[in-house]
């Protein structure tokens, strides 16, 4: 049943008929979706028409609407989810405490990971050498994560000298095609890159969902910088997924990524989202990627609020 | 997954019940035939609704059943399946 709706083109009206969201343009019926399972709704697109009564039922419902860009990210959602004070109080009490430092190192230490993981499974068949070099350059950075007790600044730094050394890696071994030089993030020009940054919108849509539901303040992150409108928690808590659900599904479209960027985003968001419901071992049992991300974050604010450690999600190759 | 159906002489009972049907997530495969999953407490919801809606005359069933798309005439397997993401 549906889970995610992404709506892409100028015109459309979104409404509510009894319990079903209904999609219309110029006054014609399209599609109708019942809004029990529904999770998210991304607009894309300028123009599109919203009901009050649309937006009252998914309010209700805690389901969230996304606006957003290349160049800003919004969410409309209500308070309901945030009934519980205590975890925002630890959440802010974590800057005193010293959890958030913990909870940053341990971020860190599981993007890197995963990102070793990417590196490996691409090079399976060929550069194997090259692989088990940058592999151990990853792992010795892990190690000094670990073993000493840095600042924001360092860790940052480390996290830096890591993404340098993966993209590298991936042009390189042209794994991104042979347009790509380098990572750019905001007003990128090449489809690759262009690629990666809509995949990591709609990654921080979904993790933005999931720090909602488990009480957060998506703005007050542990490693991400302070500022106004800057979802600092979820930014940091992307960290550990960037890799497995965007940058593997980009590196294996990269060579039908030729041409107009805007038709291929239907097919780059799909893909992402069906990584996204794909089945992964978690704890023992079979969880599609979306309630593992859930958990995690669950267990992240359990962290925050002096319950068990918290270990992020490596992905097994 | 399941499969209900109803016969209701009352138009407005009749409306009724296809538009909560709808509301429970279930396809109208045919005028007054529906399919899709439902969980144990929406069967409870769905007899509820046979109870309040159908008159003595009236007839109206749920069972359990899957349909295979090879077994079918007419259908495309999109038309008996619901995504879980989509693109507008």
């Amino acid at each position: 049943m549906l889970k995610h709706l992404v709506v892409d083109s100028y015109g459309v009206y979104l409404g509510l008929k009894s319990a079903r969201l209904i999609v219309k343009k110029d006054g014609v019926l399209l599609k109708e979706y019942p809004l029990k399972n529904l999770k998210t709704i991304s607009i894309k697109s300028r123009g599109v028409g919203l009901s009050s009564d649309l937006a009252y039922a998914c309010g209700m419902r805690g389901v969230k609407i996304f606006f957003n860009d290349f160049k800003s990210h919004l969410a409309l959602h209500t308070l309901h989810e945030h009934k519980s004070v205590n975890v925002i109080k630890h959440q802010i009490l974590s800057e005193q405490n010293g959890k958030d430092l913990a909870l940053a190192k341990e971020l860190i230490i599981g993007k890197i990971k995963n990102q070793r993981s990417t590196i490996l499974y691409f090079s399976r068949h060929k550069n194997q050498e090259k692989a088990k070099l940058i592999s151990n350059k990853l792992s010795l950075l892990i190690g000094e994560l670990k073993k000493f007790k840095l600042s924001k600044d360092e860790i940052f730094g480390i996290e830096g000298s890591a993404a340098a050394m993966y993209f590298k890696y991936l042009s390189e071994c042209e794994l991104l095609g042979d347009e790509f030089i380098n990572r750019t993030g905001r007003f990128a020009e090449d489809n690759i890159n262009k690629a990666l940054n809509y995949g990591y919108a709609i990654l921080q849509n979904h993790i933005y969902k999931c720090v909602i539901n488990a009480g957060l303040n998506p703005y007050f992150g542990v490693l991400h910088s302070l500022r106004s409108a800057k979802p600092s928690l979820v930014l940091d808590i992307m960290e550990e997924y960037r890799s497995f659900v965007v940058d593997r599904n980009v590196i294996k479209l990269s060579n039908r990524l030729k041409g107009d960027f805007a038709e291929h985003k239907k097919f780059i968001a799909q893909q992402i989202i069906n990584s996204l419901s794909k089945k992964l071992n978690y704890n023992h049992s079979k969880l599609s990627l979306e309630s593992i991300m859930q958990r995690q974050v669950y267990k992240l604010s359990g962290f925050l609020c002096g319950a068990n450690n918290y270990h992020s999600y490596v992905f097994r190759w | 997954m399941y499969l209900v159906s109803y016969d209701i002489e009352n138009t407005k009972n009749r409306t009724k019940l296809f538009e909560e049907l709808k509301d429970l997530g279930l396809l109208n495969i045919q005028k007054s035939v529906f399919y899709g999953e439902l969980s144990k407490s929406e069967i409870k919801v769905v007899k509820e609704l046979f109870k309040k809606l159908c008159g003595d005359e009236d007839k109206a069933f749920l069972c359990r059943c899957k349909i295979d798309l090879n077994d079918t005439h007419g259908y495309k397997k999109a038309d008996l399946e619901q995504v879980e993401f989509d693109f507008v």
